[in-house]
């Protein structure tokens, strides 16, 4: 039964796990850029939904639909966040080589750290969802309430983006840049634009996670590091370029994670998922799904 | 700019001019000085050796290379820098010498990104019919992947896709390259066919007496800069352009 249980808490959380690291891939395969900077979005967006509570209700105590109101407003605050990066910033290093590129959204990622630490403090903060009854009892096994809640939002904000990009006319030009950008120059796209707004979409999907994870967990403003870690883990594993690689490898993290906490120490799970990331790419170098490095997203 | 008052060839009703045009890319120049003019409804043809310059030429037309000095004109109108989405509204397309198509999407699909300059979609979709009426072997790849296409299948996906737009001015680079005989002869008619639908043409050509023989007005562009300029015919018959840029 423990592993059971085990397994169904890595799933609920490893939804928020693919949904930010399909945040991870999606400027990876369309913009070519590997963003350090993606777990601060996380931070950001956890934040961005935590004041907004806080504002409201003067603590950082909600309702289950207050809760979920403040979702919009983290993916909203970090579409801006995103999309401003990668016009003022990263658009200048685009095309250069691939460490100067890391090393700028390094940079990012300690100066966005830093001004969290200014603005939020360290100290961690977690939002307080309430319910009547916070678990509920499906055949034995726990599910929390809110993390029922965060692991649907996870999948919600998921389709949302595969919706967008399958659907509208800007997630058509975004997939072009990414086959071809000189030829989705041809064709009359605005290429800067279309990668500020993938950039955009990316953080705010991160930003939408973060507020989940605001619920479940705590944030802190140096929090960032480990899901940006666990974002290229996922990614490598799934596939680089590959969505759905990136879902099937978030919902495994999630697992594995669990698992090891549950059955060995929580101190061991980061470990754990490199060294299986590690074992695959000795095995399987494209990843589960993906092209492998440097293949075409598409 | 000041007002021109130079005429710089016989050109009747020119539709495309470049007066002066040096441009590059960054820092870098790589066509000085030029001037060309291309008649409305006309076949123009551009030669010369590789790294030449020509593709630059044509790419700063259309506004993916930097232009310098000078100016570009079409109809009359100052369009120096202007933005793809710009010109393609206004009637240009262009035909890379790269391959251009989008290799994860269909065929179909590739063929509504031509249309993306449009408002509505259902312009594009009404386009694409029209097109594959005109190109049956291209209706039926629709469905196909992009990537799959064979070398003589893409370069008439990316024809068509650059038709969508029903331009008025059509420049093509090299758009016989790479392509078995059978299939170059398909694009020379084609070239021809459209012209005589009233398209303007211009065509950069690697293999240089079958450009010439298809167009009313030549340029021979060598180092960033035309040599020599005249009717197809001229440069076809003159014997220091044969000598040096058509190895007869
Ligand atoms: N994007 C670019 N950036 C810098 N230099 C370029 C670029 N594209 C082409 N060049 C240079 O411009 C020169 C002319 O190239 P190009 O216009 O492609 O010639 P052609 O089409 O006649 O073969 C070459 O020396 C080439 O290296
Ligand atoms: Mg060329």
């Amino acid at each position: 039964m423990a592993f059971a249980q085990f397994v169904v808490n890595g799933l609920l959380v490893g939804a928020l796990f693919a949904a930010v690291a399909v945040g991870f891939a999606l400027i990876w395969g369309v913009v070519d850029i590997i963003n350090l900077a993606h777990g601060e979005m996380v931070m950001l967006g956890g934040y961005a939904s935590y004041w907004t509570i806080t504002l409201v209700n003067g603590s950082p105590t909600a309702s289950p639909g207050l809760a979920l109101a403040s979702v919009p407003v983290a993916v909203a605050v970090l579409f801006v966040v995103g999309y401003a990066l990668q016009r003022f910033v990263v658009s200048h290093v685009i095309g250069t080589d691939l460490f100067l590129t890391l090393l700028v959204t390094f940079g990012l990622s300690i100066l966005i750290q830093q001004l969290g630490l200014q603005a939020f403090s360290a100290d961690p903060r977690t939002i307080s969802v309430q319910f009547a009854e916070q678990s509920l009892d499906i055949a034995g096994l726990v599910v929390p309430k809110v993390k029922l809640i965060a692991f649907v939002g996870a999948v919600a904000l998921t389709i949302a983006l595969f919706a967008f990009m399958k659907r509208t006319r800007t997630g058509r030009a975004i997939r072009a840049v990414s086959q071809n950008d000189e030829a989705a120059a041809l064709v009359g796209i605005d290429v800067e634009h279309v990668r500020a707004v993938t950039f955009g979409l990316s953080s705010a999907i991160a930003g939408g996670a973060g507020a989940f994870v605001a619920m479940i967990l705590n944030i802190q403003p140096q929090m960032g590091l480990i899901y940006t870690l666990k974002s290229f883990v996922i990614v490598v594993f799934g596939g680089i370029g590959s969505v759905p690689g990136a879902l099937v490898g978030g919902l495994l993290l999630g697992t594995v994670e669990e698992l090891t906490a549950g059955f060995v120490s929580s101190k061991w799970t980061l470990a754990v998922s490199f060294t299986l990331l590690i074992v695959l790419l000795v095995v399987k170098p494209q990843g589960l799904f993906g092209e492998g490095m440097g293949g075409e997203a598409e | 700019m000041s007002t021109e008052t130079i005429t710089y060839d016989d050109v009747d009703d020119p539709l495309l001019e470049m007066r002066d045009v040096t441009a590059g890319y960054g820092n870098t120049t790589v066509i000085h000085d030029v001037n060309v003019t291309v008649g409305d409804g006309e076949i123009a043809c551009l030669i010369g050796p590789n790294g030449s310059g020509k593709s630059t030429l044509m790419k700063s037309i259309y506004g993916f290379a930097d232009v310098f000095e000078g100016r570009v004109r079409l109809g009359g109108e100052d369009v120096t820098g202007r933005s793809p989405q710009d010109n393609l509204r206004a009637g240009m397309s262009y035909v890379l010498q790269d391959a251009s198509v989008f290799p994860g999407m269909s065929v179909h699909e590739n063929m509504l990104m031509g249309g993306y300059v449009f408002d509505d979609d259902s312009r594009a979709r009404k386009r694409a019919e029209e097109l594959y009426d005109e190109f049956p072997r291209l209706g039926d790849l629709r469905e196909q992947r992009a990537g799959s296409l064979s070398g003589g299948q893409r370069r008439l996906l990316e024809l068509a896709r650059a038709l969508m737009v029903e331009p008025d001015v059509m420049m093509l680079d090299e758009p016989s390259i790479g392509l078995e005989p059978r299939y170059i002869d398909q694009v020379f008619e084609r070239i021809q066919q459209l012209n005589d639908l009233g398209t303007t043409i211009l065509l950069v050509e690697q293999n240089a007496e079958k450009g010439l023989s298809v167009a009313d007005r030549g340029f021979v562009l060598a180092s960033g800069e035309i040599k020599f300029t005249g009717s197809g015919t001229e440069l076809l018959n003159d014997e220091e352009v044969g000598r040096l840029y058509l190895g007869g």
